[in-house]
């Protein structure tokens, strides 16, 4: 490599040396404040939205056990009730074993 | 305010130390992005994109580095992120090109040596990520050895040969694009 090649070369890569620092736009902090912002406000929502779905989840779990514990409870009773009526003659209980 | 604390009252949720770090960094974290993406939009990108992982990662923060390497290791990384996810469009860029110019000119470098940095910043792409990160903290951010060092989490050995490595490649480089090779070639 020839001297005048190899101080080009060296100018190349020096020829940021001294330079000026570029400067970003003014309103750029406002972009990343809102970017925060937003960010916050989901995981904030994301968060409640998962405790109101296990709260809707859990309130209707129980409701739809209450219900079938229910309606199961009333059928058989009134099964039993009816079965009871209807097959079983009255006993009768004598005391008199000895005639 | 030094930036430990502004770090721990970032964590707080206090908005004004966020703000504050923001003065304090965004030069420099905008610089550094700008030499790597070679684009003032996409430099602006990755400044928003630093910022708010700061803000999310403030907690993560572990007081035995300095806040300056940990500001610019996450710089880097995301700057070479973002990098990587440009590069994976870079087909559908060939396939439907978008009018860009091809030399890239800093806005803060000096007048006389324009030329020869839109010259530094073409040939620059062709070096190994590590390289570039070397050369861009020491010759571009201009900042001490032993800075690159602790914000590459490298040894100073290591930040001396990996700039060896990319100076002699960018040397390689360039003599190929010399105003002389240049003359020949016309």
């Amino acid at each position: 490599m020839n001297n005048e090649k190899k101080n080009w070369t060296d100018e190349v890569v020096e020829s940021m040396q001294g330079s000026q620092r570029a400067q970003p736009r003014a309103d750029l902090f406002a972009e990343i404040q809102e970017k925060v912002s937003t960010i916050g406000a989901r995981k904030v929502s994301m968060h409640s939205w998962r405790n109101y779905a296990a709260a809707a989840v859990l309130i209707i779990l129980l409701n739809t056990a209450a219900m079938i514990f229910y309606t199961q409870n009333d059928r058989y009773a009134v099964n039993e009730a009816e079965s009871i009526s209807s097959h079983y003659e009255p006993i009768y209980i004598s005391f008199q074993i000895y005639n | 305010m030094d930036g430990k604390q502004l770090i721990r009252e970032i964590v707080k949720g206090n908005e004004n130390a966020f703000e504050m770090l923001y003065n304090r960094f965004s030069t420099k974290v905008y610089n550094t992005a700008l030499s790597y993406a070679k684009n003032i939009g996409d430099a602006e990108e990755i400044t928003q994109d630093v910022f708010v992982k700061i803000y999310k990662g403030a907690g993560s923060f572990k007081g035995s580095a300095s806040v300056e390497a940990w500001v610019y290791r996450i710089t880097v990384n995301t700057s070479l992120n973002y990098l990587k996810k440009r590069n994976r469009f870079s087909f559908f860029k060939k396939a439907f090109p978008i009018s860009q110019s091809v030399d890239f000119n800093h806005p803060g470098v000096l007048l006389e040596r324009k030329e020869q940095a839109a010259m530094l910043f073409s040939v620059m792409d062709g070096l190994a990520d590590r390289q570039k990160t070397a050369f861009i903290l020491s010759y571009i951010e201009s900042l001490p050895r032993q800075e690159v060092a602790d914000i590459m989490e490298i040894s100073l050995k290591a930040v001396e040969s990996l700039l060896q490595r990319a100076k002699h490649n960018l040397r390689l480089k360039l003599e190929k694009t010399s105003p002389d090779q240049r003359k020949s070639q016309n």
